[in-house]
């Protein structure tokens, strides 16, 4: 397949512009497909032709990069929804929802007629629920945090009193890990609203470490005076992992159907190590110039290896 | 005992059919309305779904809700989320969804059956994918015809049930609507849906399926739904595809208290 990588998501988001970059370094053609833009009731679509609104060739591709697909929540016109407008709410987030379906079944059709994906649909599902992801490993005999996703303050006290410690952070992912003030739980009506994922506060170093396939690509130490590192970093090191870290590593991105991973990992001072996370779409632009591009170059390497 | 649980959002007239059902074959049926009942998800070496506080592990789950992985919550979970301002309620389906994929998708790995999976809710959002996978096989697909033909009710595997023209019918319209209507379940992942055909001119042709079936809406529902759930219970016996299938429960030996 001699024809270009197709890169899915904000033309301006750094992860894309390194894969662009990595690409270019390497003559490979990239084409840029902006899903917020494309009209999906003008694609054409047979068993020869994946055609966009746009005139991109989707069938053509000789593999894709998938850095986010649009999942804008749709706007409303105030910010409550006067009930005589539910309706038209409803029906609005519903076509956005089935566009987002639209764009996901046309990633499963390419991949199911084998083209290369990095992540492949079924991958990002656990990504969209993090005690889902946890008990998924868990259920591998992968090492992750005890927790418990709940709408029950009897439950997080009940987990509290056994641990001592914990943190929290949203069952869907996507915000910001916290340390629990116990004194917050007495707001249990908040609780009841939405359940929230309360796991045990794990010490230790903190392993950033990115898989492709059955290796490592990169991995980094990384220091930070909050419990979420993510933006918070004081100092940033390239390492080498043990053998069985790198292992448990690319074990857990198996086991959540992913051949590209940026995992967090946690090593105790007693020399346990911990998965926190698995993120199927990764930042890595900010960090890559310590290991010279090896991750984006890793990604187009991989997809736009002959098939 | 077979125990039942059935998720729902409330207003789902065929989780009470169903429910009903279990009950009337002594089985233990056990209710989830997502309006008012929460689940949580203990994570750890031996991770435990708890309803309503209490440790649940039925033998078959029925799951009205269309949860799905996608990302972005359905109207039901929107609708059913407290308060008025838009972003909070759609933070809280969100938050409301993902507890619920993952207490679904651990029911499945506890050996529960769960009909329908939650990929099925997936691919009930990416039909064209589904249309793909059917251009692989040789069952005909035309999404926009008129089904007015045969209609399938496929559980586990098998057809339970079939109406012509709206009508219930038996034994069975032809095992190639059988045989169609297995592959569609296939493709969208569906343990319990409905497949509609057109039989015009002749032509057998797959007009439609449904993985969330109005069971009320079929002639009899009630025998619908005892070989629906009858059905379900028996997924890892041979489907009986070149054999007529059974379709009112008596067929299966089991008595009625009428």
């Amino acid at each position: 397949m001699s024809g270009p990588l197709l890169v899915l998501g904000p033309h301006d988001d750094a992860q894309v512009v390194a894969v662009r970059r990595a690409a270019a370094e390497r003559d490979v053609p990239v084409q840029v497909v902006r899903l917020s833009e494309t009209r999906p009731d003008r694609w054409q679509w047979t068993p020869d032709r994946i055609e966009t609104s746009e005139g991109d060739r989707l069938d053509e591709v000789r593999g894709i990069y998938v850095r986010s697909m649009p999942t804008p929540l749709p706007e409303h016109t105030a910010e409550h929804v006067h009930p005589d407008d539910e309706a038209v709410w409803l029906e609005r987030a519903e076509r956005r929802r089935r566009r987002l379906g639209f764009f996901k079944s046309a990633q499963l059709a390419l991949d199911e007629r084998g083209v290369p994906i990095l992540n492949p649909v079924w991958g990002y599902r656990h990504h969209r629920s993090k005690p889902g992801a946890d008990a998924e490993l868990a259920a591998a005999g992968i090492p992750v945090p005890r927790g418990v996703a709940t709408s029950d303050p009897a439950e997080v006290e009940a987990l509290l009193d056994e641990l001592g410690d914990l943190v929290y952070k949203p069952v869907a992912g996507g915000g910001r890990c916290r340390v629990l003030d116990p004194t917050t739980l007495r707001h249990g009506r908040r609780l009841d609203v939405a359940p929230v994922y309360f796991q045990e506060h794990v010490p230790g170093r903190n392993l950033r470490v990115y898989t492709l396939d059955d290796r490592i690509t990169a991995a980094f130490d990384i220091e930070a005076d909050d419990v979420d590192f993510r933006g918070r970093e004081t100092a940033i090191s390239v390492i080498e992992l043990d053998d069985d870290v790198a292992q448990l590593a690319i074990a857990a991105a198996k086991v959540l159907g992913l051949r590209f991973s940026g995992s967090d990992i946690k090593a105790t001072p007693d020399g346990r190590h911990v998965v926190l996370d698995v993120n199927p779409s990764p930042m890595f632009a900010g960090i890559d110039h310590r290991v010279d591009g090896a991750i984006a170059g890793s990604i187009v390497d991989v997809l736009a290896a002959p098939r | 005992m077979t125990t039942l649980l059935v998720v729902h959002g409330g207003g789902d007239p065929t989780a009470a059919l169903l429910l009903r059902s279990a009950e009337r074959l002594g089985w233990k049926a056990v209710e989830a309305d997502l309006r008012s009942d929460r689940f949580s998800l203990g994570v750890a070496a031996t991770t435990v779904v708890r309803l309503r506080g209490r440790p649940i592990s039925p033998h078959l789950v029925v799951d009205r809700s269309a949860t799905t992985g996608l990302g972005l919550s359905g109207p039901d979970a929107l609708r059913r989320q407290r308060g008025t301002a838009w972003r909070e309620r759609h933070t809280a389906a969100r938050e409301e969804q993902a507890l619920l994929l993952a207490a679904l998708d651990q029911l499945a790995r506890g050996g529960a059956v769960v009909a329908n999976p939650s990929t099925a809710a997936d691919l009930a959002l990416m039909p064209n994918a589904i249309v793909e996978r059917l251009a692989r096989t040789d069952v005909p697909v035309r999404r926009a015809g008129e089904p007015d033909g045969v209609e399938v009710l496929v559980a586990g595997g098998r057809g339970v049930a079939y109406r012509h023209h709206g009508e219930l019918a038996g034994p069975t319209p032809t095992n190639a609507h059988l045989r169609d209507a297995a592959e569609v379940a296939t493709a969208a992942g569906a343990t319990l849906l409905s497949v509609s055909f057109t039989d015009r001119g002749g032509r057998r042709v797959v007009t439609g399926w449904d993985v969330l079936p109005d069971l009320t809406s079929w002639p009899e529902p009630e025998q619908c739904a005892l070989g629906a759930l009858l059905g379900l219970v028996e997924v890892d016996a041979p489907v009986l595809v070149d054999a007529p299938p059974p379709f009112f429960v008596e067929e299966l030996g089991r008595p009625t208290d009428e």
